[in-house]
């Protein structure tokens, strides 16, 4: 302890009072010295030669005051600090070199942060509820459909007989319209039991969350962005009414701000319970998504084998289907879908990386090899190997630590500006935040790295001895030339198999944004309305305002043809209901269901669904006379391969309806799914409880050439009818578009990568074929003068790019053709071998290297052969 | 310069502090003090010498001060502190315990 203190004193002593420190030391030996001559003189030696001998007695006051330096505390954090600030001034001497290289390292280490934070926040945090780990959702899985969502009648049967869960819970969306502050919005809301936020362990910021004794009565909870929004964030608003649908609701509580269930776009939530008419009436419906906490300790088995089981118990055995039942947690819930395009992009992004770390190496040893005299040098006078290395991995470590702070602050922008550029549709990335595990990732990253780059071009500088300096001829020029192609060979390699990713991206996005949904999007103009319960409390009230505005709208001028739908591809909803034909019995453990869309006449031409048979639905297609349908071709050609549907019967309520016509399959939500069996109804013909229920959300068609001036009219014309009717008026295009937005994101986001990886690659390539035509200058002057061509010079040196070039593309390309099966799930019309891209995509980094070759080849050929002879 | 014994590692430190046992000493008092109480068989030069005076008076076993030497001179001089005393039994215990070790097994057959 004690002897820590003194350490700790000299230490302090050393470092603070240095010159004092050093004076002492002069003096002690100084006087040392006079003794030793003092004693010598005694001896019977002349003063001169006493010091003679009292001098080499000392070996040297230099050397000693060395060793005494070298045992003194602190004496390694001064040599630290020498080589800092001896590196600081290397690198303000080369600022090119020390810019470019930050800036490579600061673009690999960026982006790595950036794509770490991302996934570190989307994947890897998950859910943020209290033990979200027992938090699983349960889910249903038939042929047509991966997952189904639960029934009134099967959560309650599965309430009642669980033995794993906790506590068991639902939510189902729906619209509400808000009205009373401001205009009129249509936001999204979830019917759930009162005990939801129980469940999910989630008290709200303010006010309370739901009592059991809440159920069905008007009372509210709000998002955190919705009070915000709706009530500027005041904190009296708990107890205040809010206008529902028309009706007055209490508040009586507001979610925390990171509160996030059910998608970020949940604004409220609404208390009810099964005893409610609704789900009375729809019990057979699968529109429940049932969440659960399970039992502290239950394991992952015991949950799927209770799943199974009560999959098997609950099932109507007159009902045979073939669902399967699974749970999924919470978790694997949020993240399924967007799990493989993150790691294949962290994957890109480590590849950016390497190529960055690389070519720092290679900027290194080019450096390297510059400062070999220097080196030289400073060996012959005395600096060891180990304190030689030590200076360069200072260095290196210096740079990459500049790099690592530039890249956090990148990332930190970057992310800012994918935010702005994607939040609407890639809400998950709202979530994602430079955390400290991605600043400490960033940082082991750029650690790493300096390590990587620094210790090689470190051993190879410190080889270099005082003899080939000093002879001029340096023998690490050729190992240290052989690293340099080794790693350019790398850099291209690891380009290509990112280019190849990119451009199998880039053609699949192409194949996707140029897919058929199925019918003609183009001048198509949406007007997307709900109606509020006030006004319209019945089917009959739907139905008046539906004929009303579809008079007004079709007299619009400019409506080549005008439609309604109650569930609009691309729209973002879906009605998927069992069904049954007539005359035609199941196999056993199988069951149909489609797409059931409530439309009206013209319908199929505004939206430009071709019909194949058959007629259109009419006027005379009403309440009260035979009910009709329409089907697609594929419900055709299952149930009637070889006759002509029209005429047979299906039912997806209790009344049968007749088969007109047969039209195309459409794409329903994504242009990369297969089409759904679907059947269409005429609207007034929906029997009136189901109507209610799924006709309150709408969506007029009107295909119009001349767009702009529609879109107002058409959103005047439905307000004159309602002035309380929330009206959003978009494009069929634009619905479209959105629908490809995550994979238009990713493919911008990896094409970004493979940009900076290509011009990485191609700062490699230049740096090489440049130093090697400065190594050869002599000897292209030499074939000038023997009458070579300019034509001869360029052919030499691309020559030798090409070889570069071409070994390091065909390794790469051997990668890719392995690596691009885990895109596969990621790709949509092509084949992870898609021979375009594996010709197109060598051919172009054969072209790019050339071109990065050609500038130092140009210089080649201006060689002056008699400077040339001159040199060095 | 005749034979002398290499100093072991270690040694060192146990000599200068025995040899600051009897009184304060300056350098090159304690370089022959160490020649004079060994019988000249370690001969310490100053580029070890220096080190490991200043390594133990960081360690706090010595107290340095600037005096006068025998003949007038300015020196500095060096003398143990409460904590080098106690080194100096510990480091004395040791060696008594390593030197009869190594000749016990010298001895053995």
């Amino acid at each position: 302890m004690r002897r820590l203190f003194h350490r700790a004193a000299s230490l302090w002593r050393n470092v603070s009072r240095k010159s004092a420190v050093e004076r002492d030391l002069s003096d002690e030996l100084n006087s040392h010295l006079e003794l030793l001559v003092a004693a010598k003189m005694k001896n019977g030696l002349s003063e001169r030669d006493a010091r003679r001998a009292a001098l080499l007695d000392l070996e040297g006051a230099e050397q000693v005051k060395e060793r005494v330096r070298e045992s003194r505390s602190g004496y390694r954090f001064e040599l630290f600090l020498q080589d800092v600030r001896f590196a600081f001034r290397t690198l303000r001497k080369a600022p090119a070199f020390s810019l470019t290289v930050t800036l490579v390292l600061a673009l690999g280490i960026g982006s790595t942060a950036l794509m770490f934070a991302i996934v570190d926040s989307v994947l890897l945090e998950g859910p943020r509820f209290p033990e979200a780990e027992r938090l699983y959702t349960l889910w249903q899985r038939i042929p047509e459909e991966p997952r189904v969502s639960f029934s009134p009648k099967e959560f309650t049967a599965w309430q009642k007989q669980t033995q794993v869960f906790e506590s068991l819970s639902f939510a189902t969306g729906t619209g509400f319209t808000i009205s009373g502050r401001g205009d009129p919005e249509l936001v999204i809301g979830r019917m759930v039991p009162a005990n939801v936020f129980q469940v999910l362990r989630t008290v709200p910021q303010l006010g309370r969350a739901f009592a059991s004794s809440d159920a069905n009565q008007h009372v509210v909870v709000l998002s955190h962005a919705l009070w915000r929004k709706k009530f500027t964030a005041g904190p009296d608003v708990v107890g205040k009414s809010i206008t529902l649908n028309g009706e007055p609701y209490t508040i009586v509580g507001v979610l925390p701000e990171n509160f996030e269930f059910e998608g970020p776009d949940a604004a409220l939530f609404v208390p009810v319970d099964l005893t409610n008419q609704m789900f009375a009436q729809a019990a057979d419906a699968h529109f429940l998504r049932v969440i659960g906490r399970v039992k502290a300790g239950v394991t992952r088995q015991q949950l799927d084998a209770e799943v199974s089981l009560l999959g098997t118990r609950v099932d109507d055995p007159d009902d045979r289907t073939n669902r399967r039942y699974f749970a999924l947690s919470l978790k694997e819930l949020t993240t399924g879908e967007l799990r493989t395009p993150l790691y294949v992009l962290l994957c890109a992004v480590t590849f950016l990386l390497m190529i960055a770390c690389a070519n720092v190496a290679n900027l290194s040893l080019a450096r390297g090899s510059a400062r070999q005299s220097e080196m030289g040098i400073r060996a012959a006078l005395g600096a060891s190997r180990g304190r030689l290395v030590t200076q360069l991995l200072t260095e290196s470590i210096l740079l990459a630590l500049i790099g690592g702070v530039a890249g956090i602050g990148l990332a930190v922008w970057g992310l800012d500006l994918l935010r702005g550029f994607a939040t609407q549709n890639v809400p998950e990335l709202l979530r994602a935040h430079i955390s400290a595990p991605s600043v400490a990732f960033a940082f082991a990253v750029s650690g790493l790295a300096a390590v990587l780059f620094g210790l090689g071009p470190a051993f190879a500088a410190s080889r270099a001895s005082f003899e080939s300096v000093l002879k001029g001829t340096t023998r690490t020029t050729t190992s240290s030339e052989r690293t340099r192609q080794a790693l350019v060979f790398g850099e291209i390699g690891i380009a290509a198999v990112l280019l190849t990713c990119c451009a199998l991206m880039i053609r699949s996005f192409a194949a996707l944004t140029h897919a058929d949904p199925g019918f003609r999007p183009a001048h198509v103009i949406i007007a997307d309305l709900a109606l509020g319960k006030d006004r319209y409390p019945d089917a009959p009230q739907m139905v008046q305002f539906y004929r009303k505005a579809l008079d007004a709208i079709r007299n619009l001028a400019g409506a080549d043809a005008i439609g309604m739908v109650t569930h609009l591809p691309f729209g973002g909803n879906s009605w998927g209901n069992g069904f049954d034909v007539e005359g035609y019995t199941p196999p056993p453990n199988t069951s149909y269901s489609a797409q059931i869309r409530p439309v009206s006449p013209g319908y199929f031409a505004a939206l430009g669904i071709p019909l194949k048979q058959g007629r259109d639905f009419s006027e005379q297609d009403r309440e009260n006379t035979p009910g009709v349908a329409i089907v697609n071709e594929l419900l055709a050609k299952r149930f009637w391969p070889n006759e002509s549907p029209i005429g047979k019967r299906i039912r997806y309520s209790s009344e049968w309806l007749s088969v007109i016509g047969v039209c195309g399959n459409i794409k329903h939500a994504r242009l990369d799914a297969e089409p759904d069996m679907e059947i269409y109804a005429s609207y007034p013909q929906v029997p009136a409880p189901i109507m209610k229920f799924v006709g309150r959300d709408l969506n007029f068609v009107v295909r119009s050439s001349n767009g702009g001036s529609i879109s107002a009219e058409l959103r005047n014309t439905i307000r004159a009818l309602d002035p309380n009717a929330v009206v959003k008026i978009n494009t069929m295009d634009a619905r479209i578009r959105e629908s490809t937005a995550q994979p238009r994101f990713r493919t911008w986001l990896i094409a970004i990568f493979s940009a900076f990886a290509l011009t990485l690659a191609c700062l490699g390539i230049y740096g090489v074929i440049a130093y090697l035509v400065t190594q050869r200058y002599k000897e292209i002057g030499i074939r000038i003068a023997l009458g070579a061509t300019r034509a001869n010079i360029l052919q030499l040196i691309l020559g030798r790019t090409f070889r570069l070039a071409a070994l390091g593309i065909a390794a790469g390309l051997l990668a890719a053709f392995f690596l691009s099966r885990f895109l596969a799930s990621m790709l949509f019309g092509i084949t992870v071998h898609d021979p375009l891209t594996f010709v197109a995509v060598p051919l172009g980094l054969v072209a790019v290297a050339l071109l990065a070759g050609y500038f130092p080849a140009r210089r080649a050929t201006r060689v002056d052969p008699v400077t040339s002879l001159r040199y060095e | 310069m005749g034979k002398k014994a290499d100093l072991l590692q270690g040694t060192l430190h146990l000599l200068i502090l025995k040899a600051l046992s009897v009184q304060p000493l300056h350098g090159l008092g304690v370089s022959n003090r160490i020649g004079q109480i060994t019988d000249g068989t370690f001969e310490v030069k100053p580029g070890s010498l220096f080190p490991a005076l200043h390594r133990m008076e960081e360690a706090g076993w010595l107290k340095a001060y600037w005096g006068e030497s025998e003949n007038n001179r300015r020196a500095k001089y060096y003398m143990l502190t409460k904590a080098g005393r106690r080194q100096l039994e510990t480091e004395t215990k040791d060696w008594q315990r390593i030197s009869l070790g190594i000749a016990t097994a010298l001895r053995a057959t």
